[in-house]
């Protein structure tokens, strides 16, 4: 069984030709497959690697280049929240949301409630200052935000995203 | 001439160098850790930092606000490069401290240490001191990383050399960087180990004691090596090497950078590949009379001898394996066994060529120096022309191994390969077929000798072998046993020893002088490292005794008759071939 999907395969193929070469379509390719499972695991890696005409630790190398992809040991939650944790965001409460945000969740950034339902992580500025604190759930801003809010996303259903 | 300026000196503009390469040329030393000639340039380390402007025309010069990476700066005309003042000496000495603000600053226990860039680089550029307060990150030693490979993660300056040397040139590319920032690390995927042909290069690339050698680990600190220029005998690429010794055991051996050979690297079967002059099955005194294996100096020679010094009293105690603290004196042979064999192998050689010369053969082998072919065939065909000589089986094994592979671990395309590991295993082919060529003006190969050797055997029959694993088959050897006399040099106990009547120990390549001409006709003379082992001598020294000729033997003046004998050899006219060798024929 082939780890990815024969239209993720499709869409990685269609990427050839874009860029100067084909290792360029790693990254991209990266975030297809997080996109899709949820991580990135090693048979994925291998079939990108594959298809890229690279030889898999290339891919590894630029995969753990960035914090961002998750390897099949870390799977993302069905929502990623991103608590802002710089300057402004700090001084208008970001600071506590996070700390109470860990403390009734139990868990650290980086890590997914037991049930998958929501992964939490520290994000650096997001470019919102006005709205602070803030956070963002999967690539979606949120303004101003109350320790409940986040909290009813880490429930099934809960919060403005599925 | 165009030219540049690298602290005011002027010197000439080279095609395609770098300012660390000009620099060089010019006597000032830029540090370096992630540039290398032979990888790609990323400029990632940042100790190449220099100042750099352009001369203008009306001599006036404009200089470059920022400093500029060494490595990754071409060095074109009129281009100013300062090294020395305050500005660049005060980014080299901020590089060092952060390379070393995790390192664990283990030189006492480091292999690399006396002959590491980060000890070097601190003491001409860096500062004594550290400013850290914060404990050091630790990280885990991985002796994973390769079969012969450990990796002290905590001494990795992550300049990326080995990481781009499996990429680039071998292609196997095992080795990646994972995370980044203070997190990131050399690693390896699990099960995936670098264990490539090549893989011993990445431990010569890393400038610093994090990727070390599990052969040589902890074995000799790097102050008490003596080294020799010398040449890998594995294959017929011939890679110049460094044999790197220490009271006459080789510690280890390192690729020695020669263009016209190999490039810089070499493979693992070389890097290993001496370990033969060190074997237990060495033979170490020359032996008369069918024995049974391990017998030594047999009866009729020890009684030729005559007592000489202690020296001799040892080192025949030591052959006759009878422990010394324990002989008697009536136990020690006193006879030196080389004279009276010697006496033995004349008289046999020149009866034979009397009785029988057509039925009298020599068989050379590819793993003999031009030297040793030579000065044995000269003697073979003034005895008597008619006396046969002729050249043993070349060992070929598989095909061709050519680098970098691709991701599939496919072989590259000709014009892409960088280096290739032959599948001729052996030294000498071209040089030991050029001397025969001369002597026999034909090249009888070893079908011609061995059907004849089956219809109508040769009476007496001389083989040099000397190659470092089994070189004749049984069928091969038994063939041979149909001579009335077979007479074998070597230097480890085999099939063939055991099938002689006379066996005479040969040497090593690091124990002898010699030159080997590879498959290129490159010819590159090697040198002794270590002394010959106990009981033996060189093969050039017991050739000259056998032809009679006076004196001790001299590389560049045989080299030189050689060259006014044979034409195929006039390139060894001077007798001297320089460090990086000659062509003598393509
Ligand atoms: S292990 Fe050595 S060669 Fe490899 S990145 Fe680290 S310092 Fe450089
Ligand atoms: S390629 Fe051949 S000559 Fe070079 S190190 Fe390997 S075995 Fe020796
Ligand atoms: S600091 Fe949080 S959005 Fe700018
Ligand atoms: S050698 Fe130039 S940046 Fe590393």
């Amino acid at each position: 069984m082939s780890a990815l999907s024969p239209e993720i395969r499709e869409k990685i193929i269609s990427y050839y030709g874009r860029y100067p070469n084909k290792q360029a379509i790693t990254l991209p390719a990266l975030h297809m497959v997080q996109e899709a499972y949820n991580c990135v695991s090693r048979e994925a890696i291998n079939e990108i690697a594959d298809l890229l005409e690279l030889n898999p630790t290339q891919v590894v190398d630029t995969m753990t280049f960035y914090g961002f992809f998750r390897d099949e040991h870390h799977p993302l939650g069905k929502k990623r929240v991103w608590v802002c944790r710089s300057l402004s965001c700090m001084l208008r409460g970001g600071d506590e949301l996070l700390a109470e945000v860990c403390d009734r969740l139990h868990l650290r950034p980086g890590q997914t409630t037991p049930d998958g339902e929501m992964t939490l992580e520290l994000a650096e500025c997001l470019g919102a200052c006005d709205g602070a604190p803030c956070i963002l759930i999967n690539d979606e801003l949120q303004l101003k935000v109350g320790v409940e809010e986040v909290l009813a996303l880490a429930k099934p259903q809960g919060g403005s995203k599925s | 001439m165009p030219s540049l300026f690298i602290n005011s000196v002027e010197i000439e503009v080279q095609p395609k160098e770098n300012i660390v390469q000009a620099a060089r040329r010019a006597g000032v030393e830029i540090p370096h850790y992630c540039w290398h000639p032979d990888l790609s340039v990323v400029a990632s380390c940042r100790m190449c930092l220099v100042e750099a402007g352009t001369k203008k025309d009306d001599g006036t010069v404009a200089m470059q606000p920022r400093l500029v990476p060494a490595c990754q700066t071409p060095a074109t005309p009129n281009t100013v490069v300062v090294t020395d003042s305050p500005k660049v000496k005060s980014s080299q000495a901020q590089t060092l401290e952060y390379l070393l603000l995790n390192h664990p600053l283990d030189c006492s226990i480091c292999d690399q240490a006396g002959e590491c860039y980060l000890q070097d680089y601190t003491y001409q550029f860096g500062k004594a001191e550290s400013r850290l307060d914060e404990p050091k990150v630790q990280r885990q030693d991985k002796y994973y990383i390769g079969e012969q490979i450990a990796l002290f993660t905590d001494r990795c300056v992550m300049c990326t050399r080995c990481v781009r040397f499996t990429r680039e040139y071998s292609g196997t590319a095992e080795l990646f960087v994972t995370s980044r920032g203070s997190v990131e690390e050399i690693e390896v995927l699990p099960g995936q180990p670098c264990d490539n042909k090549l893989a011993g290069n990445v431990v010569d690339l890393c400038p610093v004691g994090a990727l070390c050698s599990k052969d040589f680990l902890y074995k000799k600190r790097v102050w008490w090596l003596k080294s020799a220029d010398s040449v890998c005998q594995l294959c017929s690429t011939g890679c110049s090497i460094t044999v790197d010794q220490s009271e006459s055991k080789v510690e280890r051996v390192r690729p020695r950078e020669n263009p016209q050979a190999q490039g810089s690297f070499m493979c693992d079967d070389g890097r290993f590949g001496w370990k033969f002059a060190h074997s237990e099955n060495r033979i170490r005194a020359p032996r008369i009379g069918r024995a049974s294996h391990g017998q030594v100096a047999s009866p009729q020679l020890t009684t030729i001898g005559a007592p000489t010094n202690a020296v001799e009293q040892y080192s025949m105690s030591v052959n006759q394996s009878t422990p010394l603290a324990t002989a008697t004196v009536s136990d020690l042979t006193f006879a030196d066994p080389w004279p009276g064999l010697i006496n033995h192998l004349q008289s046999v050689l020149k009866q034979s060529a009397q009785d029988h010369p057509t039925k009298t053969l020599a068989v050379f082998s590819p793993f003999m120096t031009c030297e040793e072919a030579y000065l044995l065939a000269d003697y073979l065909k003034k005895t008597n022309p008619k006396i046969t000589l002729a050249m043993g089986p070349v060992p070929v094994v598989g095909e061709d191994d050519t680098y970098p592979k691709g991701p599939k671990g496919q072989s590259p395309a000709a014009e892409k390969t960088r280096f290739t590991i032959r599948a001729e295993k052996a030294p000498n082919r071209l040089g030991v077929e050029a001397v025969l060529q001369h002597f026999q003006k034909s090249i009888v190969n070893d079908e011609q000798w061995l059907s004849s050797m089956e219809l109508n055997p040769f009476e007496t029959v001389l083989v040099v072998g000397n190659s470092p694993a089994e070189w004749l088959n049984d069928e091969t050897v038994s063939k041979l046993r149909r001579a009335g006399k077979l007479i074998v040099v070597d230097i480890l106990e085999n099939n063939l020893t055991h099938a002689a009547d006379v066996v005479i120990p040969g040497v090593s390549f690091v124990e002898k002088e010699g030159t080997v001409v590879n498959h290129a006709g490159l010819a590159q003379t090697f040198h002794p490292a270590i002394r010959c082992s106990d009981g033996t001598r060189p093969d050039v020294r017991t050739y000259m005794e056998l032809s009679g000729r006076s004196g001790l033997y001299h590389g560049p003046t045989i080299r030189a008759e050689m060259a006014s004998v044979i034409p195929a050899f006039a390139a060894f006219e001077t007798g001297e071939l320089g460090e990086l060798g000659k062509r003598v024929f393509s």
